[in-house]
């Protein structure tokens, strides 16, 4: 078997080991955690950057 | 493992990590572009000779500096992952919101296709060089996409420092280049004077250049969309994207100028890879495998950059159910969009099994440029609503509203140019969005809870 054969199935194997890694890491967090959790991310929140900040009302 | 699952009740909201600096910034932004550099700039000498590349580099680059300077100003108060997606929910609506949100999402899970494409090519030529004939380039398309979206599924300050080192040896290959050639000294290496002809199809081949003259800062924008990881957005969003723009401009001004210098205009308008063969015809094999290894580079800074981009922008979507909700989840462990990234995976690997390169670009450019041309409408909309002093903004962007003016004068133009040479590309993408429109507006618009999707502690806007 010529090195680029190699090559070629060592690419395809290393591809399926990290996407299967992914998908079974994904399933593992749904089972543990709680999607309400898992989806509380809301933009902007805890954030310490300017955008807060009203001048108008010179107030956060 | 615990009996119970972990619950909102029983922890803070989940968010994504603030752990990026300017630095990631650039090389988000021009990781996006610098494969442009390397290839595909070049079909502008093809639609109007040398000169007309040229001219579409500078004004294309004003194009971009527009889009810069607005972007800048816009996110460093609208520090949000989405990026233009959360800018026009906030300012102009929501049908606005969805279909930016999916120019951005298309154009990036696209050019991620089109540089794992590229990838997989430069492996083939690499075998071929090396007397393997015939290598299989889907294993090696295949790799890209999972290797990096493993990597932008495990945290975004690995994925972007990686960015960051191979954005930086790319960018460090063309100064090499330009410095190989002694650029002070024409007619020793660079020709310029017998290379450089006048527009061989008039000025009509300037307009239709500057399509392809995308290519040279296709993708900066994306810098928007690392604002809810990036420390102190106000100031390192500005920041990353006008550094980036100005490597930009350098970039594509000496790429131009040592290709034009040592290639004529005919065979230059068709090359697939025209750095490495201006490596090549220099006759150094250092400076050939050097040219041939930052090409490779500058895919995957791409295709790496547009994966953490199309993740965000889908996620925010589903943030705020534009799509599904379940694209909306954070990892507990590694604080991604992990549910986004994996779910683009399929898409984006699709797409590059098509083969069609050509294609999948113009649907990113086009998508692009629709971008950009809702960004005009943006900033002006922006001001109206919310005028200096009234809000506080990381960066004001000067002379306003010339550079909005501007940049939908450019934009117009580049549409004609599109429609010179990709009309019917033009007019399917155009239908394509206004069907996706209507399921918006009829079907998916009555999940969106509207009053959560406003959630910035923004006052009231001038006259509501």
């Amino acid at each position: 078997m010529k090195f680029w054969d190699i090559l070629v199935y060592t690419a395809w194997s290393i591809s399926a080991v990290m996407l299967v890694w992914m998908v079974v890491d994904a399933f593992m967090i749904s089972s543990q955690y709680d999607e309400e959790y898992l989806m509380s991310s809301r933009e902007g929140g805890e954030d310490d950057v300017v955008h807060g900040i009203h001048l108008e009302e010179g107030k956060e | 493992m615990a009996s119970e699952k972990i619950t909102s009740s029983s922890s803070k909201p989940i968010a994504m990590l603030k752990v990026l600096n300017p630095f990631h910034i650039w090389a988000l932004g021009v990781g996006i572009v610098l494969v442009g550099e390397f290839m595909g700039w070049n079909f502008t000498v093809g639609k109007g000779g040398a000169y007309a590349s040229l001219i579409a580099c500078w004004v294309i680059g004003l194009l971009y500096t527009c889009v810069a300077m607005i972007d800048s100003e816009v996110t460093s108060t609208v520090a949000a992952a989405g990026g233009q997606y959360t800018q026009a929910k906030h300012i102009i609506g929501p049908l606005m919101a969805f279909n930016v949100g999916l120019y951005l999402v298309m154009a990036y899970t696209m050019l991620c296709a089109a540089d794992a494409l590229v990838v997989g090519d430069l492996m083939k030529s690499g075998a071929e060089v090396m007397g393997y004939t015939n290598l299989d380039t889907k294993p090696f398309v295949v790799l890209t996409v999972a290797f990096l979206a493993w990597l932008n599924y495990r945290g975004v300050f690995a994925t972007l420092t990686l960015n960051l080192v191979i954005t930086f040896l790319a960018f460090a290959s063309l100064i090499v280049l330009f410095l190989s050639v002694d650029p002070l000294s024409q007619g020793v290496v660079l020709q310029h004077q017998a290379l450089l002809t006048d527009l061989p199809y008039g000025w009509i081949g300037v307009v239709a250049s500057l399509q392809f003259g995308m290519w040279y800062y296709l993708g900066i924008e994306g810098t928007c969309q690392a604002a809810e990881e990036v420390r102190s957005a106000g100031r390192s969003i500005p920041l990353g994207t006008m550094g980036g723009m100005m490597t930009l401009l350098v970039a594509a001004t000496i790429t131009w100028f040592v290709a034009t210098g040592l290639m004529p205009w005919q065979y230059l308008g068709q090359a697939v890879t025209p750095m490495y063969d201006a490596a090549t015809l220099l006759g150094s094999s250092q400076l050939q495998l050097m040219l041939f290894v930052a090409t490779a580079f500058a895919a995957i800074a791409s295709a790496n950059g547009c994966i953490n981009d199309a993740s965000r922008a889908w996620f925010s979507l589903g943030r705020d159910r534009y799509m599904p909700v379940f694209f909306g989840a954070i990892h507990p462990k590694y604080r991604t969009p992990y549910r986004s990234v994996l779910f683009l995976v399929p898409i984006a690997i699709s797409f590059a099994f098509t083969g069609l390169l050509d294609q999948v670009i113009t649907f990113s450019i086009l998508s692009g440029l629709l971008g950009y041309t809702f960004m005009t409408f943006n900033m002006i909309k922006f001001r109206k609503m919310w005028p200096l002093g009234t809000i506080h903004r990381g960066y004001i962007h000067p002379f306003h509203p010339i550079p909005a003016i501007t940049l939908l004068t450019l934009c117009c133009a580049t549409y004609f140019a599109t429609f010179l040479g990709y009309g019917a590309s033009l007019l399917s993408i155009m239908a394509f969005y206004i069907l996706a429109s209507i399921w918006f507006v009829l079907r998916r618009y009555k999940y969106v809870k509207r009053a959560d999707q406003f959630t910035m502690p923004w006052p009231r806007p001038k006259g509501y």
